[in-house]
């Protein structure tokens, strides 16, 4: 922990940051404590303690666009938008736009055809050819980590499960971690084992939503049938493993439903079920000629943003924080990490079906270990820092919590937290905006499908 | 090809549950969750297949996963005469996620007023009713008080594919012959 910028210092601050980065530091989030000092927290590959770097308050922190930390331009937007004494000190960087004759723009949004959450697109189109593509967010903000100020931990882990339904107990995991870090607290292996199950039973649901959704984008309407066949029948088996369909208040449930005995089997089919599709979608190049160069994310996003999650994997980017950090029983297991190089619709697609296949096999090792009966937790005193980090990877990618307890250690002071895809939506105009027509638009969103709620908030 | 697929598909029958005409123990219903307000008298009962215009008011996308998975083969609602539409000049149903956020509100009541008469409003999960635990957020309005009629409400968070269906059947009048099924 290192506390060594003030007033005027911003720069030094924004190189020391650039500097850890390219040692290959991976920055996690960027939060205000409640004193005010804003924090960047970062961790090493090699350890599991957390570097802490703080700024004086009165500092300036330097806008994304000309520094490069781009795994925090969402929280750094977040900052500047409230009323604390956070200043800005851009150079002149107009607003990009596309202007021109012949150039029509499309406003497409916030609602959409079909189901689909509230964002406006704006695409700038020459002909057919997409020259340019502005997201406008901010319809739906719920102020999540605002509300849970103040409010008891229970209370807070209520709205923190309800930040995005796909990807509830991902909130619910590294929240939990964050706090019993605070607390001092360790979770069991029987716990860890439990959270890992359900984890890998969410990343399943929401990969197969993801499969649907793409196919569907490419007109073909049988695998989209096939696939959402599949996620139902994940849906139902998380019902009767942890009594809710997208595994709210499974953290707390803390022991799958007996049930769970004959569930291998059924998982298993849904594996090999979702192998086969894709085998035959590989083999249909009505799906594969959308697929193949659609959406190429650009180097210099790529080493800009630097995304995670598939997205991330699906652009030579490797990391997997299962992989990085062995927050639950994944050492025990072993799983492939897909990794694709082209950054591509294609590559986005085979790293979700490779990832299906992997999440399968991670919930079959770990079935017949996982608690039936729910952990008793020592009464313990409490005795942490008061304040703590949760990491997990959510089914779309890095997600990270900071809180800071009161100091009796039951309720929020403060929290933050950074999901991939308010991280993630950053690549999505550059790779659209890439000798992409109109009629790429559909299938390149969908082979994201990012989360509003995730970044909204 | 993929089609051999659906050949396959086809060779194996229906995955399709007879909910809610029937009870089916895999389809989970949180039950007796929706409920029907005054229906809009004027506009009569809606006697023919029915599109859905769906808004996103402020939802985690619990509500709009399973709106989704209305057209999953497990569910089929077409077979019943649903069907998302992609404008609001060809709905008859307009469904509402999420808080309702202030930022949504003038955009809800804008599509609202664009689909043809008659027309129904169903407000869809526990953020739309009251806000659930968001309703102290800033900019979150928790209702669709005073911007659009609401005909039918349906709980849940999120509320059940099941429930959803049945929810709809209630909002467009259901012909008496599903009534007598003991459907909805």
């Amino acid at each position: 922990m290192e506390m060594i910028w003030a007033a005027g210092q911003g720069q030094q601050w924004m190189d020391h940051i650039l500097g850890e980065r390219r040692r290959g530091c991976r920055l996690l989030l960027l939060a205000q404590d409640p004193a005010g000092t804003v924090w960047g927290v970062g961790r090493d590959l090699g350890t599991t303690e957390d570097a802490w770097w703080g700024i004086d308050p009165e500092g300036g922190v330097i806008r994304p666009s000309s520094a490069g930390v781009g795994e925090w331009i969402h929280q750094q937007e977040e900052l500047a938008h409230q009323s604390v004494p956070i200043r800005w000190d851009p150079p002149e960087h107009p607003l990009r736009t596309a202007r021109g004759k012949g150039i029509f723009r499309y406003p497409l949004g916030p609602v959409h055809a079909d189901v689909s959450e509230s964002l406006r697109y704006d695409l700038s189109v020459m002909g057919d050819e997409i020259v340019y593509l502005a997201l406008r967010h901010g319809y739906k903000p719920r102020h999540i980590a605002a509300l849970c100020a103040g409010k008891p931990v229970d209370d807070a882990l209520a709205l923190v499960e309800r930040m995005t339904a796909t990807s509830s107990f991902s909130h619910q995991w590294a929240f939990a971690m964050a706090v019993e870090q605070a607390r001092g607290q360790r979770a069991s292996e029987a716990v860890r084992v439990y959270r890992s199950v359900a984890q890998e039973m969410e990343r399943l649901a929401s990969h197969l939503g993801d499969l649907a959704t793409l196919a569907s984008s490419t007109g073909l309407p049988v695998a989209q049938m096939d696939y959402l066949h599949l996620k139902e029948t994940i849906l139902r088996w998380n019902f009767r493993l942890f009594h809710d369909r997208y595994l709210r208040g499974a953290l707390v449930r803390g022991a799958l439903d007996p049930v769970a005995d004959a569930a291998a089997g059924a998982l298993i089919a849904v594996g090999e079920q979702a192998r086969s599709i894709t085998r035959e979608l590989l083999h249909t190049p009505s799906f594969l000629d959308r697929l193949v160069g659609a959406g190429k994310i650009p180097a210099g996003t790529l080493d800009f943003v630097r995304p995670v999650g598939p997205v991330g994997r699906s652009a030579g980017l490797g990391d997997d924080v299962r992989a990085l950090w062995d927050y639950g029983v994944y050492d025990a297991v072993s799983f492939a990490v897909p990794q694709w190089p082209n950054a591509d619709a294609y590559a986005r697609f085979m790293v979700r079906t490779e990832e299906v296949s992997s999440s399968v096999n991670i919930i079959r090792r770990l079935l017949p270990v996982a608690p039936r009966t729910p952990p008793i937790w020592p009464a313990a005193e409490f005795s942490g820092p008061g304040r703590g980090t949760g990491v997990v990877e959510a089914p779309r990618g890095l997600l990270a919590y900071a809180v800071w307890l009161t100091s009796d250690g039951r309720q929020i002071e403060k929290l933050a937290v950074a999901t991939p895809s308010a991280r993630n939506w950053h690549v999505v105009p550059p790779a659209v905006a890439n000798n992409n027509i109109l009629q790429d638009f559909p299938i390149i969103d969908a082979s994201f499908l990012l989360s509003v709620a995730g970044w909204d908030q | 090809m993929f089609y051999w697929r659906w050949l396959r598909n086809l060779a194996e029958g229906s995955k399709t549950t007879g909910y809610p005409f029937s009870e089916d123990p895999e389809v989970v219903s949180r039950g007796g969750s929706a409920v029907v307000h005054e229906p809009l008298a004027a506009a009569g009962p809606i006697r023919r297949a029915m599109a859905i215009r769906h808004i996103d008011g402020g939802s985690c996308n619990g509500c709009e996963s399973e709106l989704q998975m209305l057209s999953s083969p497990d569910y089929d609602f077409s077979r019943v005469g649903f069907s998302y539409t992609p404008s609001p000049r060809h709905a008859d149903i307009l469904v509402v996620t999420g808080v309702i956020t202030q930022n949504m509100a003038d955009i809800i009541a804008d599509v609202f007023e664009g689909m043809p008469r008659p027309k129904r409003v169903v407000a869809l999960g526990q953020c739309a009713l009251s806000g659930h635990v968001f309703r102290a957020a800033p900019g979150v309005l928790g209702s669709l008080e005073g911007i659009v009629p609401v005909t039918v409400e349906i709980a849940g968070c999120p509320p059940t594919p099941g429930d959803i269906l049945k929810g709809l059947l209630l909002a467009v009048d259901a012909p008496p012959a599903l009534r007598k099924e003991g459907a909805v």
